[in-house]
């Protein structure tokens, strides 16, 4: 055992006596495996913040009915239980509470009905349990909640009083008795089942047309395949900064080898074998990537609790709202993550250890022959990128609607693109070199810094290819986003035609999913300013067996500028529509469940059962991911029983002002409407604006993983950067000693690392227009299922090759600063 | 049968002391047992009862129940006991002020079980719910005690015949109670003191002999069944003293007509409580006598042991010198422990003649407290 120890003391005292390069090694592995944990920890924690709003109480229920449309009758309790003898069953009635801007939940059950789990109520005393039953108003709030005993809620026109505080499930939710939630209203939200699923299925056959049964599976698998896109692009991002970070490593480790080649050439000197030495290597990386993915899980549970709010937001704003919840830190995830990083770690070790190891002891004296071999490699490596590159387009166009087979293909043309990158840099410098030649009367130092950075392409190459992705993810992600801003913009300023808008919110507050009194609208006709009003009502129709959002739409006159039809909708559709001969369609409707103009649509309706609606047309939307229907009223009265509206879209006649009509609307508000149903008046530009506002609050996350990409790569040119420059120190020795100052030396390496960092920032140009294309072509059509227009953005390539300098720049200073002061001896000496 | 309120509010205090329960049921026994009694009516002295009337519930009392056992057999001989029990618990003196449907300060509980005494068998099942929403309540018009659909139903006012009516999935009853004796009021006129303090007692009546035919459905089969039952009503607020542990409770129908109601209160040292122990002899002619443990002699001679070591007394000796009785009292099976939220040993007898052993009368048997 003498040559491994041999062997692993020589590492210890190369990675001691160069602690930048072990720690900037180890916080670009940590800083990659970070940001995949992060994500990991975060979408899981959402998903099962989901889990928990589903099931409430994480009580042994499997099933649950739901009203179509409100709340269920109280009787019919009695007649699923008793009668029909489901006694498997728990009536649960949920308020929603807004206690000094927090959002709460306050949920009623009957603690007779089932056996719940104890942890579902807290360790709760007698004298707690029997005031709960007996007293109008007593609750209890989670200890963690942050609420006090004592306090006096207010919901409406009604009060609570927390009693006691106990330790529940969840710290958003607190309990009472169902009686003491009801209060003076009617109706149960829910009643959760546990049933067999031959149970289910014959329960399903004899509920009644306004009550649906839901399994929790069944909300889970949609909640699943709602967020699924959203997931898969947060785990791309996230990938993407493994994939960086792992150039990174390989640039370290290549690095590491070629600094060490003296000392493995002594060792296999002394008798140390080839598959020794590569053992070893591997080993090095093995131990590097464990202590760096150790910081990555602890750097990740960090990250992730950031994120978390961001990406329960996202999931609240696009899909269903999702409290907000603690993270989980689940250790499957981390060791899942850690372990995806070891292999890249390992991966990217592979071929600096090969020819470390591959290498006679002789030929390891000479660099010389490194460079050659790097220079035979790099055309070999052109031509498997452009092999990628080819399959990547392949994949693109035969995997129809596959998103992961979209981003396989996104990171293949990635990974393509960044095997041309060392010869089309061998080029560019070769190009540079003869235009300095014959153009700038050949500037002297120009030609020596372009020289000095061809000779050291073996190391830059690398740390330039990362900077190249991190760029161009950068410039392709926000091409996407800004193309996606616009049309959505325009989109907006489009789907909005009526002047002023009067909304009902749903209890959560961020859909308009309540209703109007029905005097508003006689009041509203009234109005001497409007032109023309049309109404809405905002609700969740079961289409295709899933619960889809739906407007119910009796149009105005200027209700048709709202929609711009696609996919070649026949010119009368609107004419069909007013006169309710079928509904329309959202793009991503007709994208997920692919249906075209003419096709039919299935639904659960309250009085007839299931019938199936014909599509006459296809509008463009990016307000539901899931797609969404517009059904005119006619049609929807035939159906349901329901009579309300959610929404009033006015018109006004030309030259009226619309802030005057709604401060009239807002005093009306005051008498019309009652305090439990909270109610907007906006115009159609408040509308607009707060749309974007939650547009982006969506991408803040992305956003977010971009700069946590960027970080990676920066940390890796920097790490790159500065051991390449204080390796020089013999260089640098050679030319102070041959004339130059201290100061055109300092220019030298100011100029190279600029001239790496354009050079990084030109060649991410085209990779990041071509990703842009993907992500707004392929990737956002295959996630959401909508369609938009590309924009050109002139400022975001600029700013990405500024970035790349300053990277590139700031990883200089260092080394700039250690040239001011070194010693022209020691440098020659090697030290 | 005032013992079975103590059985109610003692037992479900005891159960706290359980180990702790994967379910919220533990904190609804701490609950039911844990009622302050202030606000409550108390049965301090003897009243005026009222037939049919006092069928009804008595809401001011914080406890109350309506408490069926019996003796059956079909035409074949083949021999049944059952019990089917409605409690009701008032949370609180008044109802709470809320116009829910689901507010309610009545709970209710109920127990159903069957004994086969051929196929040694003992098969029960207990529901609770809140006396709202429809889901278990009383009512007069027609008769009415019910939770959820097990019920005990009655002519309009109360009158009999009665139909206890109640179905699980192992078994289900249909029974027709018609009474054979008049009502007898238990204690001092139906005020059954329990302990020395005042109000520690409640008011209590009898049916000692209801004769009853109907159905059992059990093992997939339809049974015709006769034989006699025998109906409890109890209410109260407050019964057991502090120093009482539990107590053995017979109803014991003869063959000859007569019956006879005893129960024997524990102290926690384990001896009877002579001052309070008491019950009632009827006579075929419906003519009744005061007892206490001066009159009678009750030997426990033989035990059964539940699985979680506890002895429970399921043979006894009777000695009723005046009348030269001399029984030996026996459970028709030994397991008929009633594991319910309540931990209980309740179950059918049969009445043997010390000496001859000839079999003179059946009955139903409750320990409690053990």
């Amino acid at each position: 055992m003498v040559m491994p120890n041999l062997l692993l003391r020589s590492s210890w005292r190369f990675f001691t006596r160069h602690p930048w390069q072990l720690g900037l090694t180890l916080l670009s592995i940590a800083l990659g495996a970070a940001v995949m944990i992060a994500v990991d920890l975060a979408t899981h924690s959402a998903a099962q913040s989901f889990q928990q709003s589903v099931n409430t109480l994480a009580s042994p229920m499997t099933h649950e009915i739901k009203a179509v449309q409100g709340r269920i009758p109280d009787a019919f309790y009695r007649q699923l239980r008793v009668e029909w003898g489901y006694r498997a069953s728990l009536p649960e009635l949920e308020l929603p509470l807004t206690i000094k801007g927090v959002h709460y939940r306050l949920l009623g059950l009957d603690p007779f009905a089932a056996a719940l789990p104890a942890s579902s109520l807290g360790a709760l005393d007698a004298g707690v349990f029997t005031r709960l039953l007996t007293e109008a108003d007593s609750v209890i709030a989670p200890t963690q909640s942050g609420l006090q005993r004592g306090q006096v809620i207010q919901a409406g026109e009604r009060s609570f009083r927390i009693i006691a505080l106990a330790d529940l499930v969840q710290s958003d939710l607190l309990l009472g008795d169902l009686a003491t939630v009801q209060g003076n209203t009617l109706g149960l939200s829910r009643i959760q089942l546990k049933l067999t699923a031959a149970e289910a299925q014959s329960l399903q056959a004899r509920l009644p047309p306004h009550l649906k049964l839901e399994s929790f599976a069944q909300q889970q698998a949609v909640f699943g395949q709602m967020t699924g896109a959203f997931n898969t692009n947060l785990l791309a991002m996230s990938l993407l900064a493994i994939l960086v970070g792992a150039f990174l490593v390989y640039n370290t480790m290549t690095f590491s080898v070629l600094q060490r080649r003296q000392s493995f050439a002594i060792t296999r000197m002394l008798g140390v074998t080839a598959g020794q030495l590569f053992r070893h290597l591997l080993l090095e990386a093995c131990v590097l990537g464990l202590v760096g993915s150790a910081l990555g899980v602890l750097l990740g549970v960090l990250l992730g609790q950031g994120l978390l709010v961001l990406v329960t937001q996202t999931i609240s704003d696009l899909y269903v709202t999702v409290s907000p919840t603690d993270l989980l830190i689940t250790p499957a995830l981390a060791i899942k993550g850690s372990c995806i990083t070891l292999v890249a770690v390992l991966l990217a070790t592979l071929a600096p250890a090969l020819e470390a190891a591959r290498v006679a002891p002789v030929q390891v004296q000479r660099r010389s022959s490194l460079e050659q071999t790097n220079q035979s490699l790099s055309s070999k490596l052109a031509l498997a990128g452009l092999v990628l590159i080819f399959s990547s387009a392949l994949l693109m166009m035969s995997s129809g609607q596959q998103l992961v087979l979209g981003f396989t293909g996104l990171f293949l043309l990635i990974v393509g693109y960044s095997l041309l990158i060392p010869w089309v840099l061998r080029k560019l410098l070769k190009l540079l070199q003869r235009l300095n030649a014959q153009f700038a009367q050949a500037q002297w130092l120009v030609a020596l810094a372009l020289r000095s950075l061809e000779a050291s392409l073996s190391r830059t190459s690398l740390a330039i290819i990362a900077l190249t992705v991190a760029v161009s993810a950068t410039i392709g992600v926000s091409m996407m986003i800004g193309s996606f801003r616009a049309s959505v913009a325009d989109w907006l300023k489009l789907t909005l035609p009526s002047d002023v808008y009067v909304s009902a919110l749903s209890a959560d507050a961020s859909r308009v999913e309540g209703s109007l009194a029905p005097i508003w609208l006689e009041r509203v006709k009234t109005l001497p300013e409007l032109a023309s009003l049309s109404t809405g009502f905002s609700t969740r129709l079961t289409v295709e067996g899933m619960p889809l959002p739906t407007l119910v739409l009796q149009p105005g006159a200027q209700s048709q500028r709202g929609f711009e039809f696609l996919q070649n909708t026949p010119s009368n559709a609107w004419q069909r529509f007013e006169q309710a001969e079928g509904i329309l369609v959202s793009e991503p409707f007709a994208y997920h469940y692919q249906r075209a103009v003419g096709a039919s649509v299935q639904l659960a309706t309250e009085t007839a059962g299931l019938i199936k609606l014909p599509i006459l047309g296809v509008f463009r939307d990016y307000s539901s991911t899931q797609g969404m229907l517009v059904l005119p009223r006619g049609l929807y009265e035939r159906y349901w029983a329901e009579r309300g509206m959610s929404s009033l879209g006015l018109t006004l006649k030309p030259g009226t002002n619309p802030a005057l009509v709604q401060d009239k609307l807002k005093v009306w508000a005051n008498d019309l409407q009652s305090a439990e149903q909270s109610l907007v008046i906006r115009s159609n530009q408040e509308i607009r604006d707060n749309s974007l506002q939650v547009f982006d609050r969506t991408f803040a996350i992305t956003h977010v993983l971009r700069v946590l990409v960027l970080i990676v790569a920066f940390v890796g040119v920097f790490s790159a950067l500065m051991a390449l420059f204080l390796e020089k120190g013999r260089e640098f020795a050679i030319l102070r000693a041959t004339g130059f100052t201290p100061k055109q030396v300092q220019a030298l390496v100011l100029g190279q690392a600029a001239l790496l960092g354009l050079l990084a920032g030109v060649l991410a140009w085209p990779l990041g227009w071509l990703m842009s294309v993907l992500l707004i072509e392929i990737i956002n059509q295959r996630s959401f299922g909508w369609t938009m227009q590309t924009y050109f953005f002139a400022s975001i390539p600029l700013q990405a090759l500024l970035l790349a300098v300053i990277a590139a720049l700031l990883a200089s200073l260092y080394p700039v600063h250690r040239i001011g002061q070194f010693s022209i001896r020691e440098g020659l000496d090697g030290r | 049968m005032v013992v079975r309120f103590c059985l109610f509010c003692l037992i479900l205090l005891l159960a706290g002391c359980d180990k702790k329960s994967e379910s919220v049921g533990m904190d609804l026994n701490l609950a039911l047992g844990g009622i302050p009694e202030a606000g409550f009516a108390r049965a301090l002295e003897p009243r005026l009862f009222e037939f049919p009337k006092e069928h009804a519930a008595h809401p001011e009392f914080r406890n109350e129940w309506w408490y069926v056992t019996g003796n059956l057999q079909t035409e074949a001989g083949r021999h049944f006991g059952y019990q089917v029990t409605l409690f009701r618990i008032a949370l609180s003196p008044q109802p709470p002020d809320n116009p829910s449907i689901w507010a309610s300060n009545q709970v209710w509980m109920a127990h159903i079980a069957l004994t086969d005494v051929e196929g040694h068998q003992h098969l029960h099942q207990q529901r609770l719910a809140r006396g709202a929403a429809g889901l278990a309540g009383q009512q007069m018009q027609p008769f009415k005690v019910w939770l959820e659909d097990w019920q005990i139903l009655g002519q309009d006012n109360g009158e009999f015949p009665w139909t206890v009516e109640v179905a699980h999935a192992e078994f289900s009853l249909k029974l027709k109670l018609q009474p054979e004796k008049p009502v007898v009021l238990q204690g001092n006129q139906g005020l059954s003191q329990k302990s020395s303090a005042a109000g520690n007692a409640s008011y209590y009546y009898s049916f000692t002999r209801l004769a009853t035919t109907g159905l059992i459905h059990y093992q997939d089969q339809d049974l015709q069944v006769t034989g006699s039952s025998w109906l409890d009503r109890e209410w109260s607020t407050s019964a057991l003293g502090k120093d009482q542990a539990g107590w053995d409770w017979f109803s014991l129908q003869f063959n000859d007509g007569q019956e006879l109601m005893f129960y024997q209160l524990r102290k926690t040292s384990g001896a009877a409580d002579q001052a309070h122990s008491q019950g009632k002899w009827v006579a075929a002619d419906a003519s009744t006598q005061n007892l206490s443990l001066k009159d009678l002699q009750l030997k426990p001679i033989d035990y059964w042991q539940a699985e979680n070591g506890t002895q429970y007394p399921i043979a006894w000796e009777l000695h009723y010198p005046a009348i030269q009785g001399h029984w030996r009292i026996e459970a028709v099976v030994e397991d008929q422990l009633m594991v319910t939220r309540v931990l209980y040993w309740e179950g059918a007898v049969r009445v043997k003649e010390l000496g001859s052993g000839k079999v003179v009368g059946r009955g139903y048997l409750e320990l409690s407290g053990y």
